[in-house]
């Protein structure tokens, strides 16, 4: 039996002392004017960065939060109305099933992304695969397409009166499937195409993870008789669980926050069976001028990634300990 | 202190400078400037150099004005910068422009908003111009302002696949005077369905303008707005007709896809495989360039009782951009200078809001120039509640209401997908109305 690997192996052990509030490395007593670039500099790098954070980010959240406390329209007087937003909103049906929606699609994009990026990552890595250069462009290309662009080409694919699936499908003597005006099939789509999409990105960060394993643990597993399993399972995935953790996050908030790909697949539909939380933000926000309603179910959304972000956190903590 | 405190001290005292420079640095950059117009300035007073012309059309509908843009630019040196934006959401982004302060200097808009009705100009000279003779009920004037002059007339109406009806040997009306009902063209078009192999008797613009003539023409009013200004409940007549209208929604006279999940019913007319197609007169000019696998043809629409929706086109509308306004009017009144909206009317295919032209449409498709004459006769038999849509929208406008977002569509696409019952449907329509009333 492989022991499981500890989760700092393989990691860099020259890693600069953090231990504290210090926004530079333990320094001797004696400062020089290096002291001045520890600090000065990185503030310098990411200055513009943060300036743009302030401003394009804390700025209109800001703005935001307030708004949902009001009746806003989009235009003239903001007139504050207190919490009545937010107690429409825990009355409101079409916020719920927006919101169940989204979970439900995030939990189906999650899982099948995660493994789609580490089967893909652990092919380019392994030795025995042909082909390499190849595979790269052909799985990094859904990447660089659209959202839209992406949702139009499944939308031809899946089409339900004219699309090449049901094409064949007819051909080979079935009957069409109603990819589009069944809730269930058309919310698969999206979450193929969605995977299908974010799979390059993902995958691009597996790679650098998987190469960065130790030669020896495979090794020493060889000599105890570990077959590509059980190397897989005791040595890889322990090794790689930090960029694990880090793709996990990244794509439930991307999931989350998924719009363009179900705009342009079937536009929220059938009905509005497929509307998630950023459809109905946008619907009430801007389709029936009720910002301050909608930045309210908005600033709802943003509560809810926090929690699923620090809850992801804690779990990837406890496991570290 | 010792010198290395005295060192801290003096960069923690400075450690935000490079943060306040960038922010210094962004928010000047971000600066607006004053004129609040939309595109290049132009640094005289004289007017712009150029200018922004926003339009929602195909690439058929749009060429009229690209090739006046060229005429003008040649004339009054002021370019043209024409922006085609999609239909799904140009009211959506107009609303947003005016938010931003980013409004185009001028534009083609589908409806006035009451967001930025305060920034319109009067287009009063080119409207009541006698030369122009332009028809003085199409135009909406507040406090003696006139907002808009319509780019064009349309109608609602139904084109047919002439190849599968012939193949089929079923005949088609020609006279709108002696049209079909509804229930006879639909019987016609499953028969022709099931004689040719193809694949729906129909598909159906997901539009509340255009479920607006089958309505009437059963007899219902539609929603309409009481005395109060508000929209009342619909008579019986239309609740039926709703009912009956998401029934044909059955992947055999209609493919659910359209309504419920937004699959365009254009191209599913033009892939031959549909026997009727309910639209409108806008088509004629895409489908007289596009359509070269089958014979197409504008139909009578079905009745029994003669009604269609009457709309206007586009609105054209000069925003009061800075000193971009005074080559906006221009721009405005150069297209409707009859030498000039003749040749716009012509190119794009419109039914004229100018009387007294003689307008030759380019078209060597016999099927698009009868389809002009057919949609001129049906809009002079036509019902005269075939306009109340047009006119409740001015209405409201007038008393400083417009709806921003019809819901029909979105309820009809849940009564059709089985989310809600008919009773639901229409009362979320009814208020869905007029809470953006208020």
């Amino acid at each position: 039996m492989v022991e499981s690997i500890p989760r700092s192996a393989g990691r860099a052990e020259d890693t600069p002392d953090r231990s504290g509030s210090r926004l530079w490395p333990r320094r001797p007593r004696r400062r020089s004017r290096r002291g001045h670039r520890y600090t000065l500099v990185p503030l310098l790098l990411i200055s513009s960065n943060l300036a743009l954070f302030l401003l394009f980010f804390v700025w209109p959240a800001v703005i935001g939060v307030g708004y949902s406390f009001t009746s806003y329209t989009g235009v003239g007087s903001a007139p504050f109305v207190g919490l009545d937003n937010y107690q429409r909103l825990l009355n409101d049906d079409a916020f719920y099933a927006a919101l169940i929606r989204s979970l439900i699609f995030t939990a189906a994009v999650v899982p099948l992304t995660f493994v789609a990026a580490l089967s893909a990552a652990v092919l380019l890595v392994s030795p025995h695969s042909r082909g390499k250069p190849v595979a790269r462009v052909v799985f990094f290309v859904p990447w660089l397409i659209s959202p839209i662009i992406a949702g139009v080409i499944w939308r031809w694919i899946f089409g339900e009166n004219f699309g090449l699936v049901n094409y064949v499908i007819m051909a080979l003597g079935g009957e069409a499937v109603p990819w589009q005006s069944n809730a269930n099939l058309s919310l698969a789509i999206v979450i193929i195409a969605s995977a299908w999409g974010n799979t390059a990105i993902n995958m691009l960060m597996f790679v650098p993870a998987i190469k960065n394993v130790p030669a020896a643990y495979y090794e020493a597993a060889s000599l105890d008789g570990a077959g590509s399993w059980a190397k897989f399972r005791h040595i890889t995935l322990p090794s790689i669980a930090p960029t694990s953790f880090i793709v996990i996050l990244l794509s439930t908030l991307g999931a989350m926050k998924e719009y363009a790909l179900f705009q342009a697949v079937n536009g929220g539909g059938p009905g509005t069976e497929n509307n998630l939380l950023i459809q109905y933000i946008f619907t009430t926000g801007f389709r029936r001028a009720q910002v301050g309603y909608a930045s309210a179910a908005s600033f709802v959304l943003m509560l809810l990634l926090m929690v699923i972000a620090v809850v992801q956190l804690v779990i990837n903590r406890r496991k570290d300990s | 202190m010792t010198t290395s405190a005295t060192a801290r001290t003096r960069l923690t005292r400075w450690r935000w400078l490079p943060v306040a420079v960038a922010v210094a640095i962004a928010l000047t950059g971000c600066g607006s400037s004053s004129d609040g117009s939309s595109g290049g300035s132009s640094g005289g007073d004289s007017g712009a150099k150029s200018i922004t012309f926003w339009l929602s059309a195909s690439a058929a509908q749009a060429q009229g004005y690209h090739d006046l843009a060229k005429e003008f630019q040649a004339k009054e040196g002021v370019t043209v910068e024409i922006v085609n934006v999609p239909y799904d959401g140009y009211q959506d982004k107009l609303r947003q422009a005016a938010q931003a302060n980013s409004l185009p200097d001028t534009a083609s808009v589908p409806s006035l908003d009451t967001i930025w009705i305060n920034q319109l100009q009067d287009l009063s000279a080119t409207a009541n111009a006698p030369a122009n003779k332009i028809n003085k009920d199409l135009l909406t004037v507040k406090d003696g302002k006139v907002l808009c002059i319509p780019s064009d007339l349309t109608a609602a109406g139904l084109f047919v696949n002439k190849t599968l009806f012939d193949k089929a040997k079923v005949k088609i009306p020609a006279d709108p005077n002696q049209t079909w009902t509804w229930d006879e063209f639909l019987a016609a078009a499953t028969k022709v369905r099931t004689a040719t192999g193809a694949k729906y008797d129909l598909v159906y613009d997901q539009s509340p303008a255009r479920i607006r003539p089958f309505i009437y023409a059963s007899g219902g009013k539609g929603f309409q707005l009481g005395p109060d200004n508000k929209f009342a409940t619909p008579d019986d007549a239309t609740v039926q007709a709703l009912s009956k209208f998401a029934s044909l929604n059955d992947d055999k006279v209609m493919p659910k896809s359209v309504w419920t999940s937004g699959a365009d019913p254009n191209a599913l007319f033009k892939s031959g495989q549909v026997v009727a197609y309910f639209s409108g007169v806008w088509q004629v000019a895409d489908f007289a360039e596009s359509i070269t696998s089958f014979d197409w043809a504008s139909a009578p629409t079905p009745g029994p009782i003669h009604a269609t929706d009457i709309n206007l086109g586009g609105k054209v509308v000069a925003f009061n951009n800075g000193d971009k306004a005074e080559a906006a009017k221009k721009w405005v009144d150069y297209l409707f200078q009859p030498a000039n909206y003749t040749k716009l009317a012509q190119v794009n295919g419109y039914l004229p809001v100018e009387s007294g032209l003689t307008l030759n449409y380019p078209f060597k498709k016999k099927a698009a120039l009868d389809a002009f004459q057919l949609y001129i006769k049906e809009m002079e038999l036509a019902d005269p509640i075939s306009s109340s849509g047009h006119q409740n929208g001015t209405k409201l406008l007038l008393a400083g209401k417009s709806i921003q977002e019809d819901p029909t569509k979105d309820e009809m696409a849940k009564l059709i997908n089985g989310q809600q019952d008919i009773k639901k449907t229409v009362d979320n329509i009814v208020s869905g109305l007029n809470q953006q009333i208020g």
